[in-house]
């Protein structure tokens, strides 16, 4: 754990700096009376000094049993999801709402779930005819048609 | 009187048969949350929020409500049969609920289970009718330094609870209330991190955030990890309790039912403090403590009876001082603030038929749970058997279908992707995301408090000590914060003693 604690704890003093570098142009008022940079300031500050102290403790301390950071092949399957759900939204607009879920689902179900190809369809057609029609025909939520405009 | 002419009245509005129906809905969409392991209820009502937005805000909260104490009731269920906890606050009942299981008691234990929720959930309502309106108006003398120590004390509780790393805790509530500060700067009107993003000049939604953070994270974690669950192959049978688990299970309700409401009122306290403490009170009170963890009636009455009692103590602090104490309750606080209801002090004045409304929809819903808990128990164990390779995909596209539908967005959705690696690697790296969520929610309300306080003040942070109830609340909260570095100084004198 304290090699992953090394790691997070520097990560969030970059954080914490990034926000006292931001704050520090909004103005910060006086104590008496507040500005828009007051809070995020002192938080941020706040934010550093609490990562810097487990940063500290963590240096000084010996690793207890190091564990695997990622799962086995786990990792591959994450990253696959991921990037299926920015594809999704960046072209979610463009192809419209049935098309993109459609292929989502197919997606998801054949790659990552490992379902059977005649049950990815069926749930595939399903979910995408099905949400369209309870979201947006019977909730009236507006989903993007895209250029085939549906 | 004139609370029970209030509390008649709440009946009369959730005996209309559309109330009835959404706490219906609640209730079984709460159920079904639980059972499944990986959809919390804050997952669930940040879902189900953009589609109550034309629904009347009486009926939505309902139903949201509904979600929330009746996820308490299904977390039960996967936790008894198959050991893994639908719900934080029932991680607790595997340890007993699941050996009852191997013994082929399940039947008793989902059946006290679901008892002692009822039982509980409905002592928890009457508490909460004769405690909330003398609440609100000793809240009403509540100026900025006291709402500023309340939630400065609300964070702390909930940091000072944390499985984990204190510092950790600390380190997720600060960058909460960075999150919670980004948009228009409420006093002077300026945009703060907006990076001229017309998307943030109304802050980071709550919605994906918490879809991110608990729900797109888990599904991450589940199947990078492969889950595979053994459901208790033999038949659920015989759900009424014996008399003699009865006898055994008696204070353990009545117990796990005290501690868990006023538990549950403590702002960051909630659900699974009070599962916790109801387990180790009765541990300390049995006859047999060593049989813990083996197969007790007691482990499993206690817990349930204490998680569905703190979930119904949460709604105090929510609906009398508009400050929630959990994530589940930070998200019907933003729905609320949606619905234009302002949840505080007033609100029982302002708005008698939502609160008295939601009050008595909690009486029917725990009946409704009892009667979807116990007979259809068969099918909540078939959802279980749903593989997760299929369940998966439904979670992410339900998901991205409630997030998109809150502003007609796609930014949201990316919003919540990025959220959801968050949270991801939060999980890996051992961090908690209620304070985070918490933080982000409370951060807007304590930095208005905080900069009101110090106006009126011209500038002394004394104010906070020189009124009584804000120093008893920034006491507390000091004591908490100093608590572990007491512990940590008295284990060193006493290495350096010995």
């Amino acid at each position: 754990m304290r090699r992953l604690d090394l790691r997070s704890s520097l990560f969030w003093m970059i954080v914490s700096a990034i926000t006292i570098f931001l704050s520090s142009k909004f103005p910060f008022g006086s104590v008496a009376n507040p500005g828009a940079g007051f809070l995020p300031l002192l938080v941020g500050v706040v934010m550093f000094l609490l990562s810097l102290s487990l940063f500290m403790q963590q240096l000084f301390k010996e690793e207890e049993g190091r564990k695997a950071l990622w799962a086995k092949g786990g990792t591959t399957r994450v990253l696959l999801i991921l990037a299926s759900l920015l594809f999704y939204g960046l072209f979610l607009e463009k192809l419209g709402f049935i098309l993109m879920t459609f292929l989502l689902m197919g997606f998801l179900l054949l790659a990552i779930g490992k379902v059977r190809k005649p049950v990815v369809v069926l749930l595939s057609l399903l979910s995408s005819l099905g949400c369209y029609g309870v979201f947006q025909l019977w909730l009236n939520v507006q989903l993007p048609k895209g250029v085939f405009g549906f | 009187m004139e609370v029970l002419s209030s509390v008649l009245h709440g009946f009369q509005i959730v005996l209309d048969p559309a109330n009835l129906f959404y706490c219906f809905l609640g209730c079984l969409v709460g159920t079904l949350v639980g059972v499944l392991p990986g959809l919390g209820a804050p997952a669930a009502i940040a879902l189900l929020l953009p589609g109550t937005f034309r629904m009347n805000p009486v009926s939505a909260t309902i139903m949201l409500a509904g979600i929330y104490y009746g996820s308490m009731y299904g977390g039960s269920t996967t936790s008894i049969l198959v050991n893994i906890p639908g719900e934080t606050a029932s991680v607790v009942t595997c340890l007993d609920g699941y050996q009852m299981a191997r013994k082929g008691r399940a039947g008793p234990a989902l059946g006290m289970a679901a008892f002692g929720s009822f039982i509980a959930g409905t002592l928890g309502v009457f508490i909460l009718v004769f405690l909330s309106p003398p609440l609100a108006r000793l809240a009403i003398q509540f100026g900025p330094p006291e709402y500023f120590s309340l939630m400065i004390l609300g964070l702390t509780i909930l940091t000072f609870l944390t499985r984990g790393s204190m510092i950790k805790a600390l380190i997720m509530a600060c960058f909460g209330l960075i999150l919670g500060s980004i948009g228009t700067d409420a006093i002077s009107g300026s945009y703060r991190f907006t990076f001229n993003q017309l998307i943030l000049y109304d802050g980071i939604g709550l919605v994906p955030v918490t879809m991110g953070l608990f729900g797109i994270s888990e599904v991450l974690f589940q199947i990078e990890e492969g889950v595979k669950r053994d459901i208790f192959e033999t038949r659920v049978k015989g759900l009424l309790p014996t008399l003699k688990d009865w006898m055994d299970s008696k204070w353990a309700i009545i117990r796990g039912t005290i501690i868990g409401f006023f538990l549950g009122i403590l702002p960051g306290g909630g659900a699974v403090v009070a599962s916790f403490a109801s387990y180790a009170l009765e541990k300390k009170f049995s006859k047999h403590p060593e049989k813990f963890g083996t197969g007790v009636i007691e482990g499993v009455a206690g817990p349930e009876s204490a998680n569905n009692a703190g979930s119904t103590g949460a709604f105090i602090p929510l609906l009398t001082l508009g400050l929630p104490s959990n994530v589940a309750t930070a998200v019907l606080l933003g729905a609320l603030m949606i619905y234009g209801l302002q949840p505080g002090p007033l609100l029982i004045r302002n708005h008698p038929d939502l609160f008295w409304g939601v009050v008595a929809s909690m009486y029917v819903g725990n009946v409704m749970l009892l009667v979807l808990n116990l007979p259809l128990i068969g099918i909540w164990v078939k959802f279980l058997k749903i593989p997760y390779a299929i369940l998966f995909p439904f979670i992410l596209l339900f998901s991205i279908i409630g997030v998109y539908s809150l502003n007609n967005s796609v930014a949201e959705i990316i919003i919540m992707v990025g959220f959801g690696i968050l949270g991801y690697l939060m999980k890996k790296f051992d961090y908690e995301g209620a304070p985070l969520i918490l933080a982000m929610v409370l951060g807007p309300m304590m930095e208005n408090a905080l900069r009101q306080s110090l106006m009126i003040s011209r500038g002394s942070f004394l104010i906070f000590f020189s009124r009584t109830i804000s120093l008893i609340l920034f006491g507390t909260a000091i004591i908490l914060l100093l608590l572990p570095l007491l512990g940590k100084f008295r284990r060193r004198v006493a290495m350096a003693e010995s």
